[in-house]
């Protein structure tokens, strides 16, 4: 079982010729660049805030801190994907912090009768997307699940990191790894279950 | 197996990445242990409800957004960017550069009048008095050059009349004459040592 602290050989990084020409201060670069990863990173916010005007500010802030930090990504020691994922979870770390009072209030047991209700067809004479309600549930069903067991999850089935680079990412061994995801989707499919979605 | 290692296994397994043995050894575990057996199954059901939702889609002007706030954070930093050059820009300013130069220069002059030696400077040259009988001593000095230089401009302008005068002597008596004493009307006569008598040329 590989540490996570053990020096990884990681492939080549195709994101690398792009970071290369925004160290040399190439604009363009840069704007492929925020264009090639803000989908990401707005995603991977969202997964965790379920809040769009609070993932946008952070995507946003995500992006600066890269803008002011990219000078110290080392291109030897990792892959820029998992740079920029490590760098929105810490991120994230921190608005939850600040926000947590917030959170406990606006918790998922205080939300729940709505999302109950966003399963039932009748309740939706708009019309909602089949898609979308699943999108809705897992979002609620995400927050309900253990933090560390969530983010494993997340930046495996949603993001399609690898577990290599979800280990660099959490600082914890593959095998970590592996188990909380293994984990997190069985209690994530318990807690969908009692949202209502069918599995 | 353990249920650990199959909590561990049971990834690669979802993901079809296990060869056949220890693909054959997670299923058997499963046939085993009810608990492990509905891991598995949540695992395969959460995987496929993945599928069915939707990816979460950035809004369409959140790259120009970034892109804004970047540009203005890289203004920003290149406005206050090199602090100590922002406030060392005046003091590179060409009208200072000069002004220190010249201050240096009267410096250096006036430390020369008053004789003060900067590489030997003591802090006892530095005294008031010390500075006074240097600056006194160094002008007297110059006074007494100035003034020997005066007396010997002095003499040398006596000496310039008296020979323009005796020239015009000259010049007067030789049409009277017929000539001049040598009969050269451009010959300068000798000047008397200061003190000897001047005597004047017989005609």
């Amino acid at each position: 079982m590989a540490s996570a602290s053990e020096p990884q050989a990681w492939g080549a990084d195709p994101d690398a010729p792009l970071v290369a020409r925004c160290l040399r201060g190439e604009d363009e670069a840069w704007e492929a660049l925020i264009k090639l990863h803000n989908r990401r990173v707005y995603s991977l916010c969202y997964r965790f805030t379920s809040s769009a005007e609070e993932s946008q500010d952070l995507t946003q802030e995500v992006f600066l801190r890269v803008f002011r930090n990219l000078k110290n990504f080392n291109a030897g020691s990792g892959v820029f994907r998992v740079w920029l994922t490590s760098l929105t979870r810490n991120l994230l770390i921190d608005h939850y912090r600040r926000t947590r009072k917030e959170k406990l209030v606006d918790s998922i047991e205080d939300r729940l009768p709505t999302l109950e209700s966003l399963s039932t067809p009748e309740a939706h004479p708009e019309g909602r997307t089949a898609g979308r309600e699943a999108g809705e549930m897992l979002r609620a069903a995400l927050a309900k699940i253990s933090p560390e067991l969530r983010e494993a999850v997340i930046l495996r089935d949603l993001e399609e990191l690898d577990y290599r680079e979800i280990a660099a990412v959490l600082r914890v061994p593959d095998g970590t790894v592996k188990s909380r995801i293994s984990r997190g989707r069985a209690e994530l499919a318990r807690v969908l279950r009692k949202l209502g979605a069918t599995l | 197996m353990q249920c650990p290692e199959f909590e561990i296994r049971l990834c690669d397994y979802l993901d079809g990445t296990l060869d056949r043995i220890p693909r054959q050894e997670v299923e058997q575990h499963a046939a085993g242990c009810a608990a492990c057996a509905a891991l598995l199954a949540e695992g395969r059901a959460v995987t496929a409800f993945f599928e069915r939702t939707p990816a979460i889609e950035a809004p369409p002007d959140l790259a120009t957004q970034i892109l804004y706030r970047t540009q203005a954070a890289r203004a920003a930093a290149s406005r206050a960017g090199g602090g100590w050059r922002r406030w060392l820009q005046p003091l590179l300013a060409p009208r200072f550069v000069m002004g220190m130069a010249m201050t240096i220069l009267s410096l250096s002059m006036f430390a020369r009048v008053a004789n003060v030696q900067i590489r030997q400077l003591q802090p006892a040259d530095l005294s008031p008095a010390a500075v006074w009988t240097s600056v006194t001593g160094r002008v007297q000095q110059i006074w007494n050059q100035g003034a020997a230089v005066y007396e010997n401009i002095r003499l040398f302008y006596q000496i310039a009349t008296q020979l323009r005068e005796a020239e015009a002597d000259a010049d007067e008596a030789a049409p009277a004459g017929g000539g001049g004493t040598s009969g050269d009307p451009r010959r300068i006569e000798p000047v008397p040592p200061p003190g000897a008598s001047r005597t004047e040329p017989k005609r």
